[in-house]
């Protein structure tokens, strides 16, 4: 080891340097505490014996120093204490000494002191290594997660602005990615197809089966039980889910399940054609009462319990409504307004104040009056709303028939 | 999480003494109550009844534990209510487990 001799009178740094170096060690000297964190701050030292009465700094503050700097390697200090050892070593230890050593100085004594110092230093090396290590991977991990998290925002569709229904929506994940997921599209026969829905659990491995359901749910893939058309609309949402259900149950060996909200709305008419599955109750703004309140409606959850049925309900919009789908993550979350759990009347009362906004206004006001930031950066569980907007409905005629 | 066990007769009452049953501990509730059925308690109650908050994973791990028992024995749930009783019965769980608020209704079913 390279040991720094810290001590004001040359004849003990002499004496005490002739020792350390019959035992092996190559040494620097220092004349007082100022000199010794220079010398610390230049040199590869990690061990230190230091008098403790020196004049500039003594031998206690040298130590206090030394605990409040960020040297990249821990630092063992041994004090030389006197004739009045017992009170040097009380004040040493509060100062951050590890080991004392009286004078006269024996041979042998720091022999045992230097080995002690040298398992300490090791073990305090293997600690840094382990913690370097993991920083990068964790580091790894973190960048690898930023991009999965980016890769996974940019598979939710943008807001649709169509003649007869608007969307607007807010999406947070509870640890970078999320289990919630939702989509919508346009069908040729002036359909629009969505679905909201919440995997369960959160983190890495329901992010994964949720981003596998937004390729899944796709057309093509025959939950649909054939093509959309006008006419099949009281029936897909239900045949949706029961398929939906029977190749969760039957493909895939998880212990994850979802809860959805799926629906078709007929933009010819804007009736809402939707089976809820374990969802929660979606809020109906009803313009020309000016009301909004959570539709009563439930449902079993996908992927949960084989051969249970599914029903499609049907709901009329007016130009003016609104409908906002969520997943149960904000029911975890106290409201920033009043700290009450944002759920069951709280919930209602909240939308209640916002009911008159826009659905862009609503989804603003979720993110920035609902929950404070720091609730944001911290959530339980991942937050999604989808809202749509409802106007004049607006019939394609020529299409009406075809398929999609 | 704390599971304290009482036995009468052959029936088991699992009272879960924790107030929250979320994502973070369903996998230690799912095989606690697993390792109870495997050692042999197949009539079981569970009593949730100190439960004021219970999330979708939760309710997973509850099937599950249902699934497993359903093969030779029986279970009641217990004491839901609040928010947990509207998560049963949002999800229609309520009709796949026998439900009850009454501990002596709910050792009759055995």
């Amino acid at each position: 080891m390279n040991i720094l001799i810290v001590d004001d009178a040359a004849d003990m740094r002499f004496l005490v340097s002739s020792i350390v170096r019959r035992l092996g060690h190559s040494v620097t000297e220092a004349i007082d505490g100022l000199d010794a964190l220079a010398k610390l701050k230049a040199g590869d030292i990690t061990t230190i014996i230091s008098d403790c009465n020196m004049p500039n700094m003594d031998g206690f503050e040298l130590c206090k120093q030394i605990r409040q700097s960020d040297f990249p390697k821990y630092m063992y200090i041994i004090l030389l204490t006197g004739l009045k050892g017992k009170d040097s070593t009380l004040k040493g230890i509060n100062s951050g000494a590890d080991d004392f050593a009286s004078k006269p100085l024996a041979i042998e004594e720091m022999r045992i002191r230097l080995l002690a110092a040298q398992r300490v230093i090791n073990l305090e090396d293997d600690i840094a290594k382990t913690n370097l290590a993991l920083k990068i991977a964790h580091d790894h991990i973190q960048k690898d997660l930023e991009s999965a998290a980016l890769t996974q925002l940019k598979s939710l569709p943008p807001p649709l602005k169509s003649k007869s229904v608007s969307t607007e929506w807010f999406y947070k994940p509870a640890i970078f990615i999320g289990g919630d997921t939702f989509n919508y599209f346009e069908t040729q026969t002036n359909c629009l197809v969505f679905y909201s829905l919440d995997i369960s659990g959160h983190g890495i491995s329901a992010a994964m089966l949720s981003m596998s359901m937004q390729v899944y749910l796709g057309l093509k893939r025959g939950f649909y039980g054939g093509p959309i058309t006008r006419e099949r609309l009281p029936e897909i949402p239900a045949l949706f889910a029961k398929n939906l259900n029977d190749c969760l149950l039957n493909q895939h060996n998880h212990d994850h399940y979802l809860t959805m909200m799926f629906g078709i709305i007929d933009m010819d008419t804007n009736k809402v054609y939707y089976t809820q599955a374990g969802h929660p109750q979606p809020y109906w703004y009803k313009a020309a009462q000016n009301t909004i309140a959570p539709i009563d409606v439930n449902g079993f959850p996908v992927g949960l319990v084989p051969d249970v049925e599914y029903e499609t309900e049907v709901l009329q919009m007016e130009p003016g409504d609104k409908l906002i789908v969520y997943s149960d993550g904000i029911n975890e979350n106290d409201s920033l307004i009043n700290q009450q759990p944002l759920d069951g009347d709280n919930l209602t009362q909240h939308f209640e104040q916002i009911k008159g906004q826009s659905t862009a206004q609503m989804m603003q006001s979720i993110e920035k009056e609902w929950l404070s930031e720091s609730q944001l950066n911290a959530l339980p569980d991942d937050v999604s709303f989808l809202a749509f907007q409802f106007e004049n409905p607006t019939p394609k005629k020529e299409n009406k028939n075809n398929e999609n | 999480m704390k599971i304290n066990l009482q036995q009468e007769g052959s029936v088991t009452t699992a009272v879960i003494d924790e107030t929250r049953l979320d994502a973070s501990v369903a996998p230690e509730f799912k095989s606690a109550m697993e390792a109870i059925i495997t050692s042999g308690n197949d009539q079981l109650i569970i009593d949730i009844s100190k439960l004021s908050f219970m999330d979708s994973s939760s309710l997973g791990a509850m099937v599950v534990v249902l699934k497993k028992i359903s093969a030779t024995g029986k279970m009641v749930i217990f004491g839901a209510s609040g928010t947990v009783l509207e998560l049963f019965k949002l999800t229609r769980m309520d009709r796949i487990f026998t439900l009850t608020n009454d501990i002596e209704t709910a050792k009759n079913y055995f």
